[in-house]
């Protein structure tokens, strides 16, 4: 296979958020959060995901992208998916299974492009632990015809402000990184870097508004409550 | 069910054992092995097969002058026109019962007193009553049944003929591809009928060293000895008539008098399960699939 | 010629059908099936949803039930043909008699396949299903050469099917109880062969170590191609012998350079395995043999394939179709 098919199978945003997701600048803690949201809106779009983890019941997957600095930890709870962010060589214990590999393998698996048992049998993924456990959950994305573009960008209502935030100046950045992803990774991250650190800044503003505005609701709402008036009901 | 007394038989030799020692043992079994149904015949390959044959009739009638039933087994895996031929020729000739191993038997043998061997698959009374009804007059069950089925086709029997193998290497997989030479280097047409090295099959182990399989030519045997001379009283109650021994090359008479011992006196189980792991010596006994666990473990 | 490709999820029978399946066949998700792995297969709803989806495109889905039902405890296999039947797929894949004597006699209207795991290898056994159960199709086992699929399919009086590509049994199948013995599953009973929940994979200083419950499969030194450790597919020592692969090669079945000779033995369709690999699997393979069969229909060459990378030990063989494997 050539550089420039493997560019073109490339799923859709990915490099770029991934790029994105590299930087150091972005917190552990916003990161999570981002991971929840995204975890979240998978659950409301792919509900049948959920239905096919069920039967693993409690499990925690430490997915440990080879060329990133940080893992992710997913917890699973009778199909309920949360998610911790750990930065590299942070301890992680009681983990089901653990699953290595570049990032671009697991989002193209996420995706559905790339057959997981070819990965496996390459040696691109590394698997140890619970290999049931690994196979339900590669059994139960692959169920469904998941696109990282729906969860990030298609979903009906407007964006929560966070990830609108994050995702759209990176994804003006794609279709210029499907072009040749290697050397436009060297050339953006500087300028990635400083924007995201102004982005972190914009974020908390965000974040303070957002609070802020949770509270005046919940005030609102009290008081209509109180006068006899139901917010949302007409 | 049936009231009549268990009747202990010996299954087929499944390895390549050159054929006066086959017939030398069959005569040994005639003259002193309390068994009462003795099957002959190549199941495993059908290329060891001319060997065997010339002496077939004359064992067959030291057994039956000794009151042994004697009931004749067909190839399990059956795919070339000439392996056709000879099942046909002997589905359709033979004077004796034949033990169908294969399918492609069945129809020659709807007019004639057969036995459905343990490699056609029998794992429900559904099965097992389409044998009945299609005039089998004896079902031998799979090794990889648990208790709870046995005990279910059993009941489903209701007194029928049903057969459990309770001895010896479990025959577990059968291929196109003969094993035995290809760990020769050799493929199945030229062979050189290395089979005949291990009376008792091939050991075969992990990379670890830890024994795992048996080779037997183009079959796959558990590497283990299954016993079931622990559980034979529990067999009886639900059902089975009919007990298998399967050939090795150790001191099967004295095996037999244990299986005969204990299934004529249970008390006696305990004491005899010790004397059969002193004949035995290969590997150690195992009855793991009896009792719904991997089936290279012994369940106490 | 028809292309008979594997769905474990709707989203795979979504690609099947994209790259030109002429049928995907699929399982219940419970032990009705040799598939039976977690997370995969068709709740019942699913499966009107795809063959609803497959008969808008003129295309048909066949169900597997093709495990042995278990003695005393036969609805669930009942319940699995009823539902198949209610629904109206296309046919069913069975193997065990009293299945394809309940259904020969619940539903003689739905068509009844015998499965690979019936391992039903000459002509006298499958007429003997075809005498008993009126079935109209055999999968033969993989255990047969090209030269005698053509005598067999000439001698019997229904459609036969054959494997093309995916992973290969190098027993008979329906007639092998190694899984059971070393792990307790088997496919007859509870559709799995080395189950998941038994493997596990260990870094051993430069080798990848891979084992079925306390039994080492295969140690793979780093960068060599690894496998799934089905237990006929490892590394043993025979007697005396050095390590090598006894049984068989971590390979998968490819019949592509066989192609043109297979459809000229008469053979009805050809079957891909794999319904518990994932859909890019099912898109690449199926799409690779659509591309093919059309090929040699025509009377074209074969078009290149690279199917390389999806095969497992990344390695291929066309197995025992041709007699040197033996």
């Amino acid at each position: 296979m050539t550089d420039t098919r493997s560019a073109a199978l490339l799923p859709p945003f990915s490099p770029v958020l991934l790029t994105g997701f590299a930087m150091r600048p972005l917190p552990v803690k916003l990161m999570s959060r981002l991971l929840t949201i995204f975890l979240g809106r998978m659950e409301r779009l792919y509900p049948e995901i959920a239905s096919r983890l069920a039967p693993l019941g409690f499990c925690r997957f430490h997915i440990i992208p080879t060329d990133f600095s940080f893992s992710f930890l997913i917890i699973l709870e009778n199909g309920k998916a949360t998610a911790k962010i750990l930065s590299e060589g942070q301890a992680v214990s009681n983990t089901t299974a653990s699953i290595s590999g570049d990032i671009c393998s697991f989002t193209k698996l996420l995706e559905g492009s790339v057959d997981g048992d070819s990965l496996f049998f390459t040696r691109r993924l590394v698997v140890e632990g619970d290999t049931e456990a690994v196979l339900t959950l590669r059994n139960a994305v692959d169920s469904v015809d998941l696109s990282l573009k729906h969860i990030l960008t298609g979903f009906t209502g407007p964006l929560p402000p966070l990830l609108k935030k994050v995702t759209t100046p990176l994804s003006s950045l794609h279709r210029a990184a499907l072009k040749d992803f290697d050397i436009l990774q060297k050339s953006l991250i500087g300028p990635v870097t400083r924007r995201i650190s102004q982005m972190d800044e914009e974020i908390s503003r965000q974040e303070k508004l957002l609070i802020q505005q949770g509270k005046e609701i919940r005030k609102m709402q009290t008081m209509r409550k109180h006068s006899g008036v139901v917010i949302g009901e007409h | 069910m049936t009231s009549a007394a268990p009747q202990l038989t010996l299954g087929p030799v499944l390895y390549n054992w050159p054929a006066e020692k086959r017939r030398d043992f069959y005569f040994r079994i005639a003259d002193e092995a309390p068994i009462d149904v003795v099957y002959i015949g190549e199941i495993t390959c059908s290329k060891r097969a001319p060997f065997f044959s010339p002496y077939i009739p004359e064992v067959c009638e030291r057994l039956e002058a000794a009151g042994k039933e004697v009931v004749l087994s067909t190839l399990a895996l059956v795919m070339s026109r000439r392996e056709r031929k000879e099942l046909n020729e002997l589905a359709s000739e033979s004077p004796r019962p034949i033990e169908a191993n294969d399918l492609s038997a069945i129809n020659l043998l709807r007019h004639k007193k057969h036995v459905i061997g343990p490699f056609v698959n029998v794992y429900n009374e559904g099965t097992l009553e389409h044998f009945y009804e299609s005039g089998a007059s004896r079902v031998v069950l799979s090794c990889e049944l648990p208790s709870t089925s046995v005990a279910q086709l059993g009941k489903a029997a209701n007194g029928r003929e049903l057969e459990v193998q309770t001895f010896g290497r479990l025959p577990l997989a059968l291929s196109a591809r003969c094993y035995h030479a290809r760990s020769h280097n050799l493929t199945k047409d030229g062979c050189q009928y290395v089979c005949e090295l291990n009376p008792d099959g091939m050991d075969v182990r992990t990379l670890d060293g830890t024994p795992f399989l048996a080779v037997n030519g183009t079959q796959t045997m558990s590497y283990t000895m299954n016993s079931l001379l622990g559980e034979l009283d529990h067999l009886k109650e639900v059902g089975i008539t009919h007990f298998r021994l399967w050939p090795h090359d150790m001191d099967m008479v004295e095996v037999a008098h244990l299986f005969r011992n204990v299934l004529d006196n249970p008390e006696d189980s305990k004491k005899s399960l010790g004397l059969l792991q002193e004949i035995v010596t290969i590997a150690p006994l195992s009855n793991g699939f009896f009792h719904s666990t991997e089936g290279f473990r012994m369940v106490e | 010629m028809e292309l008979v490709c594997p769905a474990g999820t709707p989203s795979a029978l979504n690609a099947a059908l994209k790259a030109g399946a002429d049928v995907v066949y699929v399982g219940f998700r419970d032990e009705t099936n040799a598939r039976n792995f977690p997370g995969l297969n068709f709740s019942p709803d699913e499966l009107k949803v795809a063959v609803a989806q497959a008969h808008s495109m003129s295309r048909q889905v066949y169900v597997a039930i093709n495990t042995y039902p278990e003695a005393g405890n036969l609805p669930p296999w009942h319940r699995a043909v009823d539902i198949a039947a209610d629904i109206g797929v296309d046919a069913v894949i069975m193997a065990d008699i009293g299945l394809l004597d309940y259904t020969a006699r619940h539903h003689p209207q739905l068509r009844r396949h015998l499965s690979v795991q019936a391992s039903a290898s000459n002509p006298e056994a499958i007429n003997f299903y075809r005498a008993t159960f009126d079935i109209q199709r055999v999968v033969l086992p993989r255990v047969l050469t090209v030269r005698e699929i053509a005598e067999l399919t000439g001698e019997v009086e229904v459609e036969t099917e054959v494997f093309a590509f995916g992973g290969m049994c190098v027993m008979a199948e329906g007639r092998c109880s190694l899984s059971s013995y070393i792990t307790g599953k088997s496919p007859n009973m509870n559709g799995v062969c080395s189950p998941a929940s038994h493997v596990g994979y260990e870094q051993r200083g430069q080798k990848l170590v891979s084992k079925l419950g306390d039994f080492t499969i295969n140690a793979y030194p780093d960068g060599e191609a690894a496998g799934y450790p089905t237990l006929c597919k490892g590394r043993f020592i025979g007697q005396d012998s050095d390590p090598s692969y006894l049984f068989e090669e971590p390979t998968s079945l490819n019949v592509m350079a066989l192609l043109p000779e297979l459809i000229k033995t008469g053979v009805k369709a050809l079957k891909i395995e794999g319904r518990q690999r994932g859909k890019a699997y099912v898109a690449q393979v199926v799409s690779s043999y659509r591309r093919a069969i059309d090929a040699v229909l025509r009377g074209d060459a074969l078009p290149d394939s690279n199917l390389g990378s999806i095969t497992e030990g990344a390695r291929s063989t066309a197995g025992a179709y041709q007699k040197n494997w033996r």
